[in-house]
């Protein structure tokens, strides 16, 4: 049975996805089977796979990244906004039917068991599962609805890091706000604390990862710097952008239950 | 009399701080006021050049603009703009005085800003000022000259905008305000969660646990626009588009920043209702 890590961030597009998809390709490099997972994406960008299954882009890239076969487990749950009210709900690669927020909230719960299921299998099937978060963990007033951030670490057993994007600026008010807002239990497993999107010198913000340490009593573990003109796509180069992260993140704390032994 | 003065502050860039600025400098000079906008430090490739050739940031040249005002130096008095080779041109009230790398330079920046802010309280019923950024970059605090040092010096209300669209943002409101001084947070009289799409009432338990955390509340929920008629001040490669306002466009983004913004209780926090 294979352990599982999830990335959550302190909102959309801070680069969960392209962290992803490089820890895949890092922990795929150093000989482990792999697999990305996110529980429901949203998105019009999205594959059909062999059996006709369709499951967002990302995944099906980050699959890519870690050198295996992409499956639907991958994306058990995807919704495709065909407004700014209604989406298309796809489950197991299959449109079960438009929907609006509301209506769609109702039919949450019916996923969580298929939610399970196709962690299970990735985890049987894999030495280590790198789960993707959706938004933010912190969306409180949405908590009740959760099937894509805390309750998935919980149903994985996950240790959970955030990632914050600091090129918009707030990254302390964006992490503590979060962890502030969050359970002790859902707190208690961040393990660690991701600066993405960086510009200039790393170094310059060795004061600032301390003092986020002090407000949260979690380590930051890479300051990583923007990566300009980076395309996320099927011909992307894996290995640079595994390389350009591996140099700027402490890797340990990702590894550290994995049977093989750890990074050297 | 010295002008009242609401401030406008983001939990990050881009939030939507100067679109709300205009919508207010609009709203403010419809109900008779005379105004004018304000914003202490600005950087940005991009620049508004006044009738005099002064440089100063995009957003308050055409807030004048839309004011009837001519554009002038006090508005944003300290101006950075990137001139390449890692240089700064350092603009103090629209004349480019050094260019430089921006070392220790904030500390005789904090003399002029207050002097350009006092000039205009002199001249105006009402004044809309900016802030820049988030005002809790915690590693840079004790340098900072844009944001609550302003708010302190002009005793200004401060609403607090973050975009919802990004996600986080009841994250970036809590925890914005849990990190200010307390002096700070006495300022702030609420946040505005803006460029919001979708069904409003998911939302409104989230309003409701802002206020339970900060003791403060959501003084508007602004629906994402298509278009606000104003040019972005750093749009697509950092270039400004070549329509800067659209008078159009910008009408229907105050009409709706009016039905959705709490401006009574605004108006009642500046001071200018009793």
């Amino acid at each position: 049975m294979g352990h599982a890590i999830m990335l959550q961030g302190t909102g959309s597009s801070v680069g969960k996805s392209t962290i992803v998809a490089a820890l895949c390709r890092i922990f795929s490099q150093e000989g482990y089977r792999v697999a990305p997972f996110k529980s429901q994406n949203m998105g019009t960008d999205t594959v059909r796979l062999r059996q006709n299954q369709e499951i967002s882009g990302v995944q099906y890239r980050q699959a890519l990244a870690a050198q295996v076969e992409p499956v639907v487990e991958m994306n058990p749950i995807l919704l495709k906004p065909v407004s700014d009210l209604d989406s298309e709900v796809i489950v197991n690669g299959q449109s079960v039917g438009v929907m609006s927020a509301q209506e769609y909230i109702a039919y949450k719960p019916r996923l969580l068991a298929g939610i399970q299921d196709a962690l299970d299998f990735l985890k049987a099937n894999h030495d280590l599962v790198i789960i993707e978060g959706a938004g933010s963990p912190a969306e409180v007033n949405l908590r009740d609805h959760d099937i894509a951030n805390m309750v998935v670490a919980e149903m994985a057993a996950a240790p959970v890091f955030l990632v914050a994007d600091i090129h918009w600026g707030g990254v302390f008010a964006y992490i503590h706000g979060t962890m502030k807002l969050l359970l002790p239990k859902e707190r208690a497993r961040i393990q660690g604390l991701i600066i993405n999107k960086f510009s200039g010198d790393a170094t310059r913000f060795a004061e600032g990862s301390d003092i986020l340490t002090e407000l949260t009593g979690v380590p930051v573990l890479g300051v990583i710097p923007l990566l300009k003109a980076f395309s996320f796509e099927e011909n992307t180069d894996w290995d640079r952008l595994a390389d350009h992260i591996r140099d700027q993140l402490d890797l340990e704390p990702f590894s550290k239950n994995l049977s093989l032994g750890g990074l050297s | 009399m010295a002008a009242k003065t609401i401030m406008i502050q983001g939990t990050t860039s881009n939030a939507g701080k100067s679109v709300l600025a205009s919508a207010l400098c609009r709203l403010f000079a419809e109900s008779g006021l005379r105004v004018a906008p304000f914003k202490a430090w600005n950087m940005s490739a991009n620049s508004y050049t006044t009738k005099t050739g002064l440089q100063i940031g995009v957003a308050q040249g055409i807030q004048a603009e839309i004011l009837g005002l001519e554009a002038t130096g006090m508005m944003n008095p300290i101006f950075l703009k990137p001139s390449g080779n890692g240089k700064t041109g350092i603009y103090v009230r629209g004349e480019l005085m050094i260019e430089a790398n921006q070392g220790g330079f904030k500390d005789f920046a904090w003399p002029i800003i207050q002097e350009s802010l006092q000039e205009l309280q002199e001249m105006f019923d009402v004044l809309v000022l900016e802030g820049a950024g988030s005002p809790v970059e915690l590693n840079m605090k004790s340098k900072e000259v844009a944001n609550m040092r302003v708010a302190r010096y002009a005793n200004a209300p401060v609403l607090l905008v973050a975009d919802v669209h990004r996600g986080g943002s009841l994250a970036g409101v809590v925890g914005t305000i849990d990190l200010l001084e307390p002096e700070e947070k006495g300022l702030v009289i609420g946040s505005v969660l803006n460029k919001f799409r979708g069904d409003l009432e998911i939302l409104k338990p989230g309003c409701a646990i802002i206020k339970e955390y900060t003791g403060l509340p959501v003084v508007g929920v602004i629906p994402h626009c298509q278009s606000h008629g104003l040019a972005e001040e750093d749009g697509a490669e950092g270039r400004l588009g070549d329509e800067r306002f659209s008078e159009q466009d910008f009408s229907g983004f105050v009409a709706t920043v009016r039905e959705n913004l709490d401006l009574e209780y605004i108006y009642t926090k500046m001071g200018l209702v009793e």
